[in-house]
């Protein structure tokens, strides 16, 4: 039951974790559209991007 | 057990409270720094850190023949001059470059210089000194007179430098010949406050001359009557597609005096030619100097110059063209920087009587005379235009109204000589960041100066490296301070 509750708590924090993750790319693209080069000269938008998509991925396999 | 999950679910609502926010923070930190409220940032690139978590806001050297860059090295330049871009999210009115920077340069590539792009029409860069080796080493062997401006002075001529300048400004220097302050002294990044006394054998009359000319040229003219009558001809070549606006500027220690606009509609069809006329006509004071720049771009020919006065030179450079004859030019200069625009303006010419041979096409080439010139005034004979002729001195047309007026430079092709007693300059010595690294630190001001694109540009020059293969300079670190108005000051107009 403990481990269970445990991991339950972990899928939230991932799940929160990714809606975040998201949501900061698409404001730092959003950002970069309207303000070119302006996020790119201190973010790598790549990163980001990457961790978005990891976090997604390990949703989708917990699923 | 179920409690505490459901108390969990319950708190979604404040972590994604928490993140929301954090969003905000992150748009509103970004928002400042487009906006630079403060109007101060300092925008750095380190190439000795390997990891960048952005692009950083100074772009990659150019052109890339003129670097070498390796990963996890320095880059090394080994070119003449090197371009990069500094994009800002706004503009500024000043920047202050911190270059830190190892060099590996034998005594003939004495100078480092940074500068600004100022004009992109002229293509004029804002060159400020970084390093001046012949400078320093002469620090330990003459007098300091004043740091700021630098004087120096070869033996004890003066105890301090308020004698000094209240003898500069009447034209005697200690230890100088009368009249002949330009001979003793050299000057480097600076302009000193001279008056101007040049004697003709002839009367002042008034000039035509219809030598094509092509681009920018800088005239230096020393009318002997009150009112300056220039009339400029002009042949927009329509080459390219930019606007070629044409402008002559009239100044005299660094104010402007006159000036004269022609504006490019660009309504013409690329390649059809347009002849226009452009004049500028002011009352000036007989016997003093003025300096007149005729501002084109290089789409730009000068067909024809009419000018009240025949007393006038041309600064550092000319680039005739389209004459089809032999071409006659005086200059005080013991160098030539030439080059030919094209294979069929490569020629043999003559330079003080000594034969050289222009033999590389779009290539600068370097020429200095052999032996000591014991004429004041050089020839040049060429036999083919379309050439950049360029040099630190003066070229005229004629030998009778000859006369230069620049001071002499501390620059790569200074030569010492006895008759050289005092030194003038807006400089500071680098210093040592730690080994063999250096460090200096120039402004500039960036008001009205070229900016495309949201970018600034700078060049770094070395003049003469490429002379020597060991010849580098290594690059660990750009800073730049941009400065300029606050938010405060912008939504209030101040």
């Amino acid at each position: 039951m403990n481990f269970f509750s445990k991991r339950k708590e972990g899928g939230l924090f991932v799940n929160e974790l990714f809606y975040f993750l998201l949501s900061l790319t698409v404001v730092s693209i959003v950002l970069e559209i309207i303000f070119p080069r302006i996020i790119l000269a201190y973010l790598n938008i790549n990163y980001l991007i990457i961790a978005t998509t990891v976090t997604g991925l390990y949703l989708l396999i917990k699923e | 057990m179920k409690e505490k999950v459901l108390k969990k679910i319950k708190n979604i609502p404040a972590i994604r409270l928490f993140w929301l926010s954090l969003i905000v923070i992150f748009i509103i930190v970004f928002l400042t720094l487009k906006v630079v409220p403060g109007g101060k940032i300092v925008y750095r690139y380190n190439y000795a850190r390997k990891f960048h978590f952005g692009q950083g806001f100074i772009y990659n050297f150019t052109p890339q023949d003129r670097v070498i860059i390796q990963s996890g090295r320095l880059p090394k330049i080994i070119g003449d001059p090197l371009y990069f871009s500094v994009f800002t999210p706004r503009s500024f009115s000043q920047a202050k470059l911190k270059l830190y920077y190892r060099r590996n340069l034998d005594e003939n590539t004495p100078i480092i210089e940074a500068g600004v792009l100022a004009d992109g029409v002229v293509w004029r860069y804002d060159l400020k000194p970084i390093e001046n080796r012949l400078i320093d080493n002469l620090r330990s062997s003459w007098q300091v007179l004043s740091q700021e401006p630098l004087v120096m002075q070869q033996n004890n001529y003066y105890q301090n430098s308020e004698s000094f300048f209240s003898d500069l400004k009447t034209g005697k220097l200690e230890g100088c010949q009368t009249g002949k302050v330009l001979d003793c002294l050299a000057v480097y990044n600076y302009s000193p406050d001279l008056k101007a006394d040049f004697s003709f054998s002839k009367s002042d009359k008034p000039l035509e001359l219809n030598i094509p000319l092509r681009g920018a040229h800088t005239l230096f003219i020393y009318p002997e009557n009150n009112a300056l009558s220039f009339i400029v001809t002009v042949t927009d070549l329509n080459l390219d597609k930019n606007e070629d606006p044409v402008k002559l500027i009239l100044s005299q220690q660094g104010k402007i005096i006159a000036q004269s606009d022609l504006i490019d509609e660009n309504s013409v069809p690329s390649g059809q030619e347009e002849v226009k006329t452009l004049s500028l006509e002011h009352g000036i004071k007989a016997g003093e100097l003025y300096k007149l720049e005729i501002k084109i771009s290089d789409d730009v020919v000068i067909k024809e110059i009419k000018s009240s006065t025949n007393r006038l030179v041309f600064a550092n450079k000319l680039w005739p063209v389209s004459w089809g004859k032999d071409l006659n030019i005086y200059t005080d200069s013991n160098y030539l920087q030439l080059k030919a625009l094209g294979p069929a303006s490569l020629q043999d010419f003559i330079f003080n009587k000594q034969s050289f041979s222009l033999s590389q096409p779009y290539e600068k080439q370097e020429f200095l005379l052999q032996q000591e010139n014991n004429e004041a005034v050089n020839e040049i004979n060429l036999v083919r235009d379309d050439v950049i002729i360029e040099s630190g001195g003066i070229f005229s047309f004629t030998k009778d109204t000859f006369f230069n007026p620049l001071v002499k430079k501390v620059d790569s092709y200074y030569q010492l000589k006895p008759s050289n007693k005092y030194i003038m300059a807006d400089y500071k010595a680098p210093q040592i960041y730690h080994g063999d690294m250096l460090v200096n630190e120039v402004e500039f001001n960036l008001q009205g100066v070229y900016r495309e694109d949201s970018k600034y540009n700078f060049a770094i020059s070395v003049p003469g490296i490429e002379k020597n293969e060991a010849n580098y300079v290594e690059i660990e670190k750009i800073e730049i301070e941009f400065s300029g108005r606050t938010l405060w000051q912008k939504l209030f107009n101040l």
